[in-house]
């Protein structure tokens, strides 16, 4: 997939995906993958983290969508999904990162909005150590790239 | 011949400590211990590994703070190559290690213990947390995001990326920066300084309601180490060391960091993974000394900027020589964060920064190098030496958080001595405990993104050594 133009500045609210997991750990990579190939895409900011961490909530609350693309390890490998994620308030069982649903609990918290969301996932076959994609999750990069493109509702 | 290895204690890594406290027969406590269960090896591993890789690899020993290693590993590369390297690649570093300074210390104090200090000790462990003060203070939690996303600002626009970026190399920096970088860094800058003089003001106001923690958080005489300038100036990057004691008298001063090992010696005990670095001179244990934000304006004579050099002014009241509560590494952090925004100022505004000229070429022309820096925790030593080919044969890494080692555990006895009465803990008196190590900000909290949590069991044992009574949190 190819995208042309300019990204997202940030001044104006557009779509954030936050692309998020472990380059270094195979398929939980994938999400680095999918945030490549939405590079330069117009109208889109793109991050890709290792995990979610409190001060996306400041990006998060400018945006007026925002799609989270991550590995998961349910399903046939390679297989595409897309979710809405729920805003989470609470702050029991903090552990070491927050989870999508947290952080949109915390960006309502301190911006008193939260954007619409989705989770776009792909399922996984390996998460050993290693840069490189399973085949079929390599060959699910393109659809999941135009899944996070559609718009969330 | 069998072998039998037995690794003891065993635990769950990253960020996993162990506290033990021993009574007396009248039931005080009389010895504290803080175990530190996670072993890393990464100097181990680094042995028959190229040196100039070593930058990249020891910026995996922390999340947090991989611009320390880096620095202080290509500083010790440039000591390999025996080389002088260009006049912008020193500023872009330097200012590198400002925006790494403002992000951690922007994230200890707001993401991990401003929740004790604004929701208090007492409060509900589920509330002392980064939501819990955004539930209560939100304002509070939204200035921490900002800071934090400012110093990551500049460690992104320098290296490529926010954490681990392989930027900084032997011989100087892989990229010199952009003048566009250079302006958006710059405008992004009077934001940052407003919102921490907002916040040293509110600090200095609420000092006075954590007295009782501030008497008894790590509040004795110990020696203090930092780098400093050529005229004793507070130095984050290059410099010479200086020692002063509790009355804030030098002990020593421009000492060569690359003979770190004539006045630093490092102890271990059989109960711990963390070494324990004491002062030579002194012998062991009785050259405790401490190090980061706390020791570093102890040291110095003068900041170097206009609003932090009134901060410090300020600041020196609250001790006779030096400031000797470790509860006070809260305050100093902010002036840190203070002063690294005012020189970064002055960084970005000196013409050279642009140059293009940030990297100096050379082989290999000595066998051994030491890179020495100031992390967000303190004084971080890279000890490399290398094979004629360029392998390292031996590694030492003397980190800040082992260097307060000894007196994180004269802190622990401190407070237990202090909040444990009788034979039974309560959930107070483990916050407390708890929130006395985070004042150290150890790299074992913060580099598992602990967020209002560290994961810490402590141990109540009679004379007889037999546990009376356990707290333990996952």
């Amino acid at each position: 997939m190819e995208c042309s133009g300019t990204s997202w500045s940030g001044t104006e609210p557009g779509v954030l995906v936050i692309a998020y997991g472990n380059p270094l750990r195979e398929d939980d990579g994938v999400g680095w993958a999918v945030a490549a190939a939405l590079e330069g895409c117009p109208g889109v900011e793109v991050q890709a983290v290792h995990q979610l961490l409190p001060e996306l909530v400041e990006p998060l609350s400018r945006a007026s969508s925002v799609v989270f693309v991550d590995a998961r390890r349910d399903g046939t490998p390679g297989l595409v999904r897309r979710e809405p994620v729920l805003v989470r308030d609470g702050a029991e069982a903090m552990t070491h990162a927050l989870d999508p649903g947290r952080l949109l609990g915390l960006c309502r918290r301190l911006y008193g909005r939260a954007p619409e969301a989705v989770v776009v996932s792909v399922s996984g076959a390996r998460f050993g150590f290693g840069h490189a994609l399973s085949e079929p999750v390599r060959g699910a990069v393109p659809e999941a790239a135009r899944c996070a493109l559609r718009p969330v509702a | 011949m069998a072998q039998r290895i037995v690794i003891d204690p065993v635990t769950r890594i990253e960020g996993h400590a162990k506290i033990t406290l021993h009574l007396n027969d009248a039931g005080d406590v009389v010895e504290a211990r803080f175990h530190v269960t996670e072993f890393r090896g990464f100097e181990r591993f680094c042995e028959g590994r190229p040196f100039r890789e070593m930058p990249a690899l020891t910026a995996r020993i922390c999340g947090i703070c991989p611009v320390s290693h880096i620095l202080a590993s290509a500083k010790a590369g440039d000591a390999l190559l025996a080389v002088e390297i260009p006049e912008a690649a020193v500023l872009l570093r330097r200012l590198m290690n400002l925006g790494q300074i403002i992000q951690s210390h922007a994230l200890s104090f707001f993401h991990l213990s401003s929740p004790d200090l604004l929701l208090g000790y007492d409060a509900e462990p589920s509330r002392r947390n980064l939501l819990g003060l955004a539930a209560a203070h939100p304002d509070v939690a939204r200035q921490g995001v900002r800071l934090r996303q400012l110093g990551q600002e500049i460690v992104e626009t320098l290296g490529g990326r926010r954490i681990h970026p392989t930027w900084a190399v032997a011989g100087g920096v892989d990229e010199p920066l952009s003048a566009e970088g250079r302006d958006r860094l710059r405008a992004a800058l009077p934001e940052g300084l407003q919102t921490i003089r907002h916040t040293l003001d509110w600090y200095k106001r609420a000092l006075g309601t954590h007295q009782e923690e501030a008497q008894s958080f790590g509040n004795f005489p110990t020696l203090f180490l930092a780098l400093v300038g050529p005229d004793g100036g507070l130095e984050h990057y290059d410099g010479r060391l200086r020692v002063v004691d509790a009355e804030g008298k030098v002990v020593a001063d421009q000492l060569d960091p690359a003979r770190y090992q004539d006045f630093i010696g490092e102890a271990v005990e059989p109960w711990s993974y963390l070494k324990f670095p004491y002062y030579k001179p002194l012998g062991y244990p009785g050259g405790i000394y401490r190090v980061g934000p706390l020791a570093r304006l102890n040291v110095a004579s003068h900041c170097g900027t206009p609003e932090a050099d009134r901060e410090l002014q300020e600041f020196r009241c609250l001790g006779r020589g030096a400031v000797l509560s470790s509860f006070h590494y809260h305050y100093a952090r902010l002036i840190e964060i203070l002063f690294a925004l005012e020189r970064a100022e002055q960084l970005l505004d000196d013409p050279r920064i642009t140059s293009t000229e940030v990297m100096a070429h050379a082989r290999r022309n000595r066998l051994e190098g030491v890179g020495v820096s100031e992390a967000p925790r303190g004084t971080l030593f890279h000890h490399y030496k290398v094979r004629p080919g360029g392998l390292l044969s031996r590694v030492n890494l003397v980190i800040a958080t082992g260097q307060n080692n000894l007196a994180m555990n004269q802190a622990i006895l401190q407070i237990a001595r202090r909040f444990v009465l009788g034979e039974r803990l309560t959930e107070g008196m483990l916050n407390r405990v708890e929130a006395g190590i985070r004042a150290f900000d150890p790299c074992l909290s913060c580099s598992t993104h602990a967020m209002g949590q560290m994961p810490l069991r402590v141990q109540l044992l009679g004379p007889d050594g037999m546990l009376r009574d356990q707290l333990v949190r996952d």
